[in-house]
């Protein structure tokens, strides 16, 4: 508390002032800024250079391994020529073909199923979902697309994605 | 770091614990670069299904054939473009690549290097006597079929020859193509 300037002690210090000699002071150590000493008698401190060195090789290696092929999805599928997609003596019936020709365009293309037009591919699927159950056709039986040279990829893609939607477990293309 | 002696000399002391940071830093860079350019995938417009059924491939082991097309797609690379907008390019397919080898498409002698390089790929990733490596085949949505299809039959050709008859026949070739939204 400050003092009143018309106190009778105004002008005069508090106490009486006593010589202490200097060693006998004892200064206030705070034990929060008190460093521990180690077992050579060294600082310990928490050594920030190493730890962000670490954590940013971390970062580095998991922005690098993330997922590069974000949407990208695979359908399973047989290649031209695979033995696996030769016809068995005991099935006799000849394979489905499932023709693709493409437009003038370059752009639209035209399904057709042994002989029958199909509007587009989720057609396709309906079709064929269809056709396995009314068992006019097995779900291994042998189907086999037969793209035009000038068909698209996108096309043929989606044309096998509808026969694999169709739980069909046989398609391949046409060697 | 260097130390005042009682005789007040300086000796340097070398501070072995930055240096190893750099290296392993250096070490991890350099594994990371081989792998990613061992990986390394043109960008490409690839298919966009109605309906996709695809999901993403299981296990590591890779080797990925990309057939890179004459014409680039000129936007964004991705799912949700219209047909239209995809195919108005033309069809010509240029390069077939695998990892930083390419093989330009029509030249002499290019798929008998392709398929043999192809054969040794597929060799180095198998993941033990019986277990072929995921074999991903990468088409831009707009080349035409006609290219696609000698590339599809040295696959086969070559994966006949690395995995052997019978498991060649076994394994099937991952054609990649966008998920979609709903995935």
């Amino acid at each position: 508390m400050a003092e009143r300037p018309d106190s009778p002690n105004a002008g005069k210090p508090a106490t009486p002032e006593v010589e202490v000699p200097e060693e006998q002071i004892v200064h206030h150590v705070s034990n929060r800024k008190k460093r521990k000493k180690g077992v050579g008698g060294e600082d310990m401190q928490l050594q920030m250079t190493s730890m962000i060195d670490v954590v940013f090789l971390l970062l580095i290696y998991f922005v690098i391994t993330a997922n590069f092929t974000i949407d990208e999805g695979t359908l399973l599928a047989t290649m031209p020529g695979n033995s696996s997609q030769d016809r068995p003596e005991d099935k006799l019936d000849p394979p489905i073909n499932i023709d693709l020709t493409s437009a003038d365009d370059g752009v639209t293309y035209s399904i057709v199923v042994n002989g029958q037009r199909i509007n587009n591919a989720t057609d396709l699927a309906g079709f064929m979902k269809n056709r396995v159950a009314t068992a006019q056709m097995a779900k291994d039986d042998i189907v086999q697309i037969k793209p035009q040279g000038v068909v698209r990829w996108q096309h043929v893609v989606n044309v096998f994605n509808a026969c694999v939607s169709a739980e069909l477990e046989n398609v391949g293309f046409a060697p | 770091m260097s130390q005042v002696t009682k005789r007040g000399a300086v000796e340097p002391k070398l501070n072995i614990t930055p240096l190893i940071d750099v290296v392993f830093l250096l070490i991890v860079f350099f594994m990371l670069v081989m792998r990613i350019v061992t990986d390394e995938l043109p960008p490409i417009q690839l298919a966009d299904l109605d309906n996709p059924n695809v999901y993403p491939p299981e296990g590591d082991r890779r080797v990925t054939v990309n057939i890179v097309p004459e014409a680039e797609f000129d936007g964004d690379l991705g799912p949700g473009k219209s047909v239209g907008e995809v195919l108005s390019r033309p069809g010509q397919a240029e390069f077939v690549t695998i990892g930083n080898k390419k093989w330009k498409l029509g030249e002499d002698g290019a798929m008998e290097d392709f398929r043999t390089f192809l054969e040794a790929a597929i060799r180095s990733r198998m993941d033990g006597p019986n277990v072929a490596p995921n074999i991903m085949l990468r088409v831009d949505a707009a080349v035409y079929y006609a290219q696609v299809l000698p590339v599809m039959t040295n696959l086969q050709l070559a994966m006949a020859e690395a995995l052997g008859g019978e498991l060649a026949a076994a394994t099937p070739v991952h054609l990649v193509a966008y998920q979609g939204k709903d995935k």
